[in-house]
């Protein structure tokens, strides 16, 4: 087995009194998608902060940690005063690299729309821009919490399937935090299953299925059960 | 000059503060994922985002400045606006009075507008409801 890009133990993750994350052991394997899946509130955000160093204060350690992290964050969360362009090479300032940035806009579908300012872009464009300025580092893990739930169901598809297309052409590794069943088994490798407060992982699925995957299958069906039964009996639904 | 000044300077430094204490803590966060510094921060996403704040309150300084300078003629000084009106209304000259208040109105709008033009300009990318009924 290869080195994993992220390895982490989270013993315990407190807010004031209430404990949020309890005995939480996550891997994740170079190219591997991995979706966290649980009810909001149950701290899947939380363990995604911990993992991208955004929330230092922890009892817990850290394996193995890659520096080549990105993050998308739910909302699009781009600089409003800065066009699109601008925005995807913002990690380097002006002097982003024009080639790369072209080449990622013709990517995520937004040709034509480089010098356009947020405010004229669409929800959907807008997380489109976010990917791509997720991939502007060249990252070797990208995290992504709850990236498409403020889209309609169909954009979220198309969505879907563009990450799964981008992160399988650059070899990136998917750390995706969800709550939508469908979103998780459709696009991840393995699924886990998140307890309710304090969560821990209560099951974790693998989807063995190549990609492209089809909607339809009834492997996904099968495992949407299994998913949802647990979800169940973790008083989450 | 000092009352202009302190007259000026509030305004601009409570609307600044209040600018930077309204920033989006989202948008804050895109600058730590990326790791930047405090400067690059203060560059990169402090500085625009508070923008429109800080128009805010150069305009209303503006307007205060041209209202302390015309007090501060208007009691002691031998000379300027201020000292034209006080002049006119001592020595009955109504011509001077008027004459005194249509420039002031004048220069007040016109710096006014230069303000506002910048702002146009520069914050542009604003999302807001503008006025006009688009």
């Amino acid at each position: 087995m290869t080195q994993a890009l992220l390895d982490i133990h989270v013993e315990r993750k407190t807010f004031a009194a209430t404990t949020v994350l309890n005995h939480i052991h996550l891997q994740l394997q170079p190219r591997e998608i991995v979706s966290l899946l649980g009810p909001s509130g149950c701290g899947k955000s939380t363990l995604l902060r911990i993992v991208a160093g955004l929330e230092k204060d922890f009892e817990g350690h850290q394996l193995s940690r890659t520096e080549q992290l990105a993050f998308v964050f739910q909302e699009a969360r781009l600089m409003p005063w800065l066009t699109v362009q601008q925005n995807i090479g913002f990690s380097d300032d002006d002097d982003y690299d024009k080639a790369w940035v072209a080449q990622l806009i013709e990517e995520v579908g937004l040709t034509g729309f480089a010098d356009a300012l947020p405010k004229a872009l669409s929800g959907g464009m807008a997380q489109r821009v976010a990917i791509a300025r997720g991939l502007y580092s060249r990252p070797r893990v990208l995290l992504l919490d709850e990236p498409f739930s403020a889209v309609d169901a169909f954009t979220r598809m198309k969505l879907q399937d563009l990450l799964v297309q981008l992160a399988e052409r650059h070899g990136i590794a998917l750390l995706l935090v969800t709550h939508d069943v469908d979103e998780a088994l459709y696009l991840s490798d393995r699924v886990l299953v998140m307890d309710n407060r304090p969560s821990s992982i209560r099951q974790e699925l693998s989807v063995q299925l190549d990609r492209p995957r089809d909607r339809r299958d009834p492997l996904l069906a099968r495992l949407k059960a299994l998913a949802l039964g647990e979800l169940h009996s973790a008083h989450v639904i | 000059m000092v009352l202009i000044a302190i007259g000026a300077f509030f305004p601009v430094y409570l609307n600044g503060v209040a600018a930077i204490r309204n920033i989006d803590r989202k948008l804050v966060e895109v600058g730590h994922m990326y790791g930047f510094g405090r400067r690059r921060l203060v560059r990169r996403i402090l500085l625009p985002a508070a923008l429109p704040g800080l128009f805010t309150g150069l305009r209303s300084g503006m307007s205060l400045a041209w209202m302390f300078l015309v007090a501060a003629e208007l009691i002691a000084a031998t000379k300027g606006l201020g000292y034209l009106l006080s002049d006119g209304r001592e020595t009955s000259r109504p011509d001077i009075v008027l004459a005194a208040i249509i420039v002031l109105a004048v220069l007040g709008k016109l710096s006014d507008g230069m303000l506002a033009g910048l702002e146009k300009h520069f914050l542009a990318w604003r999302d807001t409801f503008t006025g006009t009924g688009e």
